[in-house]
């Protein structure tokens, strides 16, 4: 699995047709945390936030046998999460706090032309959020970010039962523990696998 | 680390003048960005705040309740991010396959398709280039479709401009058109009418047909259905295509249905299948998708590929495409998914001479086709939506890197 890890985002894309479940679960890893942290900040609403994110990747899903683009994926998802905010502002699901706001945003009138510099702001916003996280939160975030995979992201790829994932790592990590001292991090990476 | 991003970037802030709105005009201008209907300055307002507001100047976003809490709350994100995750792997997902027994309307299949952007698929397959695109400038959509309609009295429809509803009633015959536009025949009361209507497309449209015994006709560009608005009680169900056409016949063992084309004649029980015979393309090709038809090659006048009044034909299994043409008659496995792709929204070629291509392309778009020397042999594939502008699909052929166009008004060359 951990062969797409490295790759960047283009030949990623590249290769979703072929692999789709591995392929997939890379990309899903590589941007949920900080989507999912950028519309909860823009809707205060962590199941809103969960389902935005989720409606998103379901779209890459059913499309990855053709699935194509012509812009840059993060350039991709940051504009289609920010669609479905806009969505969400419309139909009043969220308080009508940000109506006011926009309106006075609009008051001062002082915007930003260029379509690239914009871009790049909510690009940094959206990036940056991890790192706005509680330092012990973040651990735990960036952890994820770079684990591999979950039991059920396992489970799920290889058609297995979860409790089949879980009494196999929990024997590789028997041996692991009797033959080698593993660095902290590395625990902490385990140790969360198991949870 | 933000905050100087942030401050380097509002060097570039512009002012204009203010506005004042309330909670509605907010709105509705949401409305009109998300319909994409928006200014340039509207959106530029827009996303403007959008990112200030991503950035959240001193909103808190975790309430500063310790390590503890942060940890659980983690744990509860990491567990929505698994659960998300399983949710959508569980979702089948569709195969690039065309379904056997297609259900979705064509214009359904059209919106899908054309939101869907621009696949290619081949040997040779790259990004999108962007330095140096002669293509850039030219924009040529599918040409303006137009549908007409033309009654047994020599009455002619304009089928686009047709409102919804009832079109035509004759002897023991209603026609209407519904909302998704497809044409709808109905046997109405006694009588049958002994004439013949004819539907005829032209370049860049499409025609979605029932026909009185519930037959279903998807009619291809630049090509022309006759058939009679109700069919005997007695004997066959004859029509005549001229073009391309899917056909999904309704079963009726005891009137055998015949479509009648350039070059050959085939008749079916109750089937799904494709007919191309456009009267500029060699070989006339029947692709069978499922059921069973048998092909009867009319042949030349010296009779070279005819079968004769005995009439054997080709019977095609599905999965099967017969090809005729003038001195020969054969059957090949096809390439299904490649014969209606048209049906699906797609241009769909796979190692298909460039001059077919072309014929297609020319088919859709309102160009005509120069070649500059001699066509390259080589076979191009792709796959691209229909609905896309001509630039795209030449762009997509151009990374086969065989071959190249220039594009001057509505002359296409196509140069090696």
């Amino acid at each position: 699995m951990s062969e797409y890890k490295n790759l960047p985002d283009q030949e990623l894309i590249g290769l979703l047709s072929e692999n789709t479940g591995p392929v997939f679960n890379e990309v899903y890893n590589r941007y949920w945390s900080q989507l999912f942290l950028h519309v909860r900040r823009m809707l205060g609403d962590d199941e809103l936030a969960k389902d935005i994110v989720q409606e998103v990747f379901t779209n890459i899903w059913e499309r990855s046998p053709d699935f194509s683009i012509s812009t840059s994926l993060s350039s991709y998802l940051y504009t289609a999460v920010r669609n479905r905010v806009f969505n969400e502002i419309k139909q009043q699901k969220v308080k009508s706090v940000h109506l006011q706001d926009i309106a006075a945003f609009f008051s001062r009138g002082q915007y930003e032309a260029d379509e690239a510099l914009r871009y790049q702001q909510l690009k940094s916003a959206i990036e940056l959020e991890i790192s706005k996280m509680p330092e012990k939160m973040r651990e735990i975030f960036e952890l994820s970010r770079h684990q591999y995979l979950s039991h059920k992201q396992i489970a799920a790829l290889m058609n297995i039962s979860e409790h089949t994932v879980r009494t196999q790592v929990q024997r590789a990590l028997r041996l692991l523990r009797q033959k080698i001292d593993l660095p902290v991090p590395t625990l902490f990476f385990l140790a969360h696998l198991l949870k | 680390m933000y905050s100087i991003a942030g401050i380097a970037l509002s060097h570039h802030y512009k002012r204009q003048k203010s506005y004042s709105m309330n909670a509605d005009e907010v709105m509705h201008l949401i409305q009109r960005y998300t319909d994409h209907t928006a200014s340039a300055e509207e959106i530029a307002l827009l996303e403007s705040w959008y990112a200030e507001r991503a950035a959240g100047g001193e909103q808190p976003l975790f309430s500063a309740e310790g390590e503890e809490t942060d940890r659980l709350l983690a744990d509860r994100f990491l567990a929505m991010k698994s659960r998300s995750l399983a949710d959508i792997m569980s979702i089948p997902i569709p195969q690039k396959t065309i379904q056997m027994q297609p259900r979705k309307s064509y214009a359904r299949w059209a919106v899908v398709a054309a939101s869907l952007f621009f696949t290619f698929f081949s040997g040779l397959y790259f990004y999108r280039e962007l330095i140096q695109d002669p293509l850039a400038e030219v924009h040529i959509a599918p040409a303006d479709a137009e549908t007409v309609l033309t009654l047994g009295d020599g009455r002619q429809i304009l089928l686009e401009e047709a409102s919804t509803g009832g079109l035509a009633k004759e002897a023991g015959i209603t026609v209407t058109k519904n909302a998704e536009g497809t044409l709808v025949y109905k046997a109405a009361g006694a009588g049958a009418a002994s004439t013949y209507h004819t539907v005829e497309t032209h370049k860049g449209g499409g025609q979605v047909l029932v026909l009185q015994d519930g037959s279903k006709v998807y009619l291809n560009a630049s090509s022309s259905l006759k058939f009679p608005p109700t069919f005997a009680a007695k004997g066959k169900r004859r029509v005549e295509l001229m073009g391309e056409a899917y056909f999904e016949v309704a079963k009726d063992p005891a009137h055998p249905f015949m479509v009648s084309s350039k070059g050959q004649e085939l008749q079916v029980l109750g089937t799904h299948f494709n007919l191309s015979a456009y009267p500029e393309d060699g070989a006339v090709k029947t692709t069978l998708l499922e059921g069973s038809v048998e092909v009867f090659p009319i042949g030349d006048a010296q009779g070279k590929a005819g079968f004769g009044q005995g009439r054997k034909g080709l019977l095609l299994k599905p999965g099967q495409q017969s090809v005729v043409t003038s001195s020969a008659a054969q059957l090949v496995n096809a390439n299904v998914e490649e014969a209606v792709a048209w049906k699906n929204g797609y241009f769909r070629f796979n190692d298909e001479p460039i001059e077919s291509v072309m014929k297609k392309i020319a088919r859709w778009y309102d160009i005509e086709v120069d070649y500059a020397g001699a066509p390259t042999n080589e076979g191009l594939s792709g796959t691209i939506s229909r609905f896309t502008d001509i630039s795209d699909v030449l762009r997509m052929l151009e990374k086969t890197k065989v071959v190249h166009f220039k594009v001057e008004g509505r002359r296409v060359t196509v140069m090696k």
